[in-house]
């Protein structure tokens, strides 16, 4: 009873559609990724149904109902411009990769995630330890954010740590840097056997 | 020259031996691969061309990841606009009775039980949002809006796929073989709980009260450990993050009582045991046996009754529980996901 009354009481003030998803908030859902030569970043943003009207208006500059490519590429710009990213204390450059954003429809509805990528060359020396760190400062009014370090595809990086602020609108990414085990383990196979070799040519002799 | 026969002897054995194991096979069940696939039969010898054609598509890398928990009338996270396959509101009863029964022959009973209560969850949604919906939104929740596909050709031996979900359910079952692979599969509900028949029926059952139940069961150090010290609002492995792996973080179980990885287990089956009961025990074994790598993580409150998130992750699978919505503490509407690393769609059983 308790449910069925809840939900008759959010669908007076919501569209149907809307009201099984959040409402009044903007998520932001960030994932970074470090190679050895980039910094990347990839963001899901999805306006509650009560907060979408402003980021339509953001998103569709000439109020015609079609969200061009251009008009997408320049929202994504202005995330971009809100992004902190840097490697080691130093700014990494980013640059908008990519930028779908859903139908005005389904963002009117609370259900449309606008989905940002943004790249950053980075020229740092990894090795032992570095750190890497993103912060969002994009619309803080209303947003509920999360950011988590993807595992890093190239084996010689691992996250070691993962330190956020309590609302998740920050991340410092701590990544071990060294060469597999399979590498180690391997070098040092051939080290012996080289060493085997030269031993063995010695007795011959 | 025999010392480097052997050297290199060693080498190719340490190569073989390395970290980059393959996804653990289990005992796997011919005979419940052989059902499914009558099951399928069955089905598709109901449907007339025309309904197959919608029924029964392509097994791709594109195909199989066109789910999610979103509602008909929403673009899914992948692009797609339209689930695969026939939806129950296009079958005839006759066609939906045999397309029921192929979806019970790929779960266990408890596994069938959940998604049709899930079914249930959003039948009783319709039901109070229809009459309040603008006319001609495209929205629409309810058990008519439920998909059931076949990606590839049933087959003993071949994989194939079996796909069954609508708002907040997406089943993916890929059979290669013996083995069946749950990964990766969305669970969720609002009303967390509803009547039906004079019954209170809760679709994700005792889900949250185990794991409150775990959480209590640790220490103050271990809850420490486990607490994530930031808000959880959503899953992160959510549809359309495939391919994506995230660092583990939490307490690691490696350092859990006998009693707790008994609950930890527990809990895990709530998810795992969704499948057939071969498949759901070979992956059972899987994950206890690689519980020293798991972890397991929380975020909200610790008292039962609320809302809180949590995460279990390891080699053998990573489970979410995200509840959602605009209170914190909310238990009304709930997102999970269940997933198998380096696994989803049987990737490590399928070249």
């Amino acid at each position: 009873m308790i449910a069925r009354l809840s939900l008759a009481a959010l669908l007076a003030l919501v569209p149907a559609g809307a009201f099984a998803h959040t409402l009044d908030e903007f998520g932001q859902a960030a994932r970074v990724s470090l190679t050895w030569t980039d910094v990347r970043l990839d963001l899901d943003l999805t306006p509650g149904v009560l907060v979408a009207e402003p980021i339509v208006r953001a998103l569709d500059r000439d109020l015609d109902g079609v969200i061009t490519p251009g008009e997408a590429a320049a929202y994504g710009q202005r995330v971009l411009a809100d992004l902190v990213v840097e490697l080691e204390g130093r700014r990494v450059a980013m640059t908008l990769a990519r930028a779908d954003v859903p139908s005005v429809a389904d963002m009117r509805d609370g259900m449309g995630t606008i989905r940002l990528t943004a790249v950053g060359p980075h020229d740092a020396r990894l090795g032992g330890t570095v750190t890497l760190m993103v912060r969002n400062d994009h619309a803080p009014s209303q947003s509920v954010y999360a950011v988590n370090a993807l595992v890093p595809v190239d084996r010689r990086l691992t996250v070691r740590r993962q330190t956020r602020d309590v609302l998740q609108r920050s991340v410092r990414v701590e990544y071990d840097v060294r060469p597999t085990v399979a590498v180690q383990l391997g070098w040092s196979i051939l080290a012996v056997a080289m060493g085997a070799l030269v031993v063995s040519r010695r007795r011959r002799r | 020259m025999r010392l480097m026969r052997s050297l290199l002897g060693v080498l190719c054995v340490l190569v073989a031996a390395s970290p980059v194991a393959p996804a653990q096979r289990g005992a796997g069940d011919p005979a419940a691969t052989a059902r499914v696939v009558a099951a399928a039969g069955t089905f598709l010898d109901t449907l007339d061309a025309a309904k197959r054609a919608r029924a029964q598509g392509e097994l791709n890398a594109r195909t199989r990841t066109i789910w999610s928990n979103l509602p008909t009338g929403v673009t899914m996270q992948v692009g797609a606009t339209v689930r695969n396959g026939l939806k129950l509101g296009d079958m005839t009863p006759a066609q939906e009775k045999a397309a029921l029964a192929l979806l019970s022959a790929s779960l266990s009973t408890e596994g069938y039980d959940k998604v049709m209560a899930i079914v249930g969850a959003d039948e009783a949604l319709e039901v109070v949002s229809a009459p309040t919906r603008k006319p001609g939104a495209a929205i629409r929740f309810g058990r008519a809006e439920f998909y059931l596909a076949i990606l590839g050709t049933p087959s003993a031996t071949a994989p194939w796929m079996l796909q069954f979900g609508g708002h907040h359910l997406a089943v993916n079952v890929t059979f290669a073989g013996s083995e069946h692979v749950l990964a990766p599969t969305l669970t969720g509900t609002q009303p967390a709980e509803f009547e039906l028949a004079g019954r209170i029926i809760r679709p994700l059952g005792d889900e949250p009260e185990k794991a409150f139940a775990l959480m209590s069961a640790l220490t103050p150090e271990q809850q420490k450990q486990a607490t994530l010290g930031f808000q959880v609002r959503n899953l992160v492995l959510a549809p359309g993050a495939d391919g994506q792996s995230i660092a583990p973080e939490g307490v690691r179980v490696a350092g859990f009582t006998p009693a707790q990885r008994a609950q930890l287990l527990d809990l895990a089956r709530e998810w795992i045991g969704i499948v057939g009961d071969a498949a759901a025990s070979a992956k059972m074994k899987h994950l206890e046996a690689t519980l020293g790598d798991t972890y397991f993580a929380w975020a909200g409150p610790v008292a039962a009754g609320q809302g809180a998130y949590f995460r279990i992750q390891g080699p053998a699978a990573i489970i979410e529980y995200a509840p959602q919505g605009q209170a914190p503490g909310n238990t009304d509407h709930i997102h999970t996901i269940y997933r198998e690393p380096g696994n989803d769609y049987a990737a490590g059983l399928v070249k």
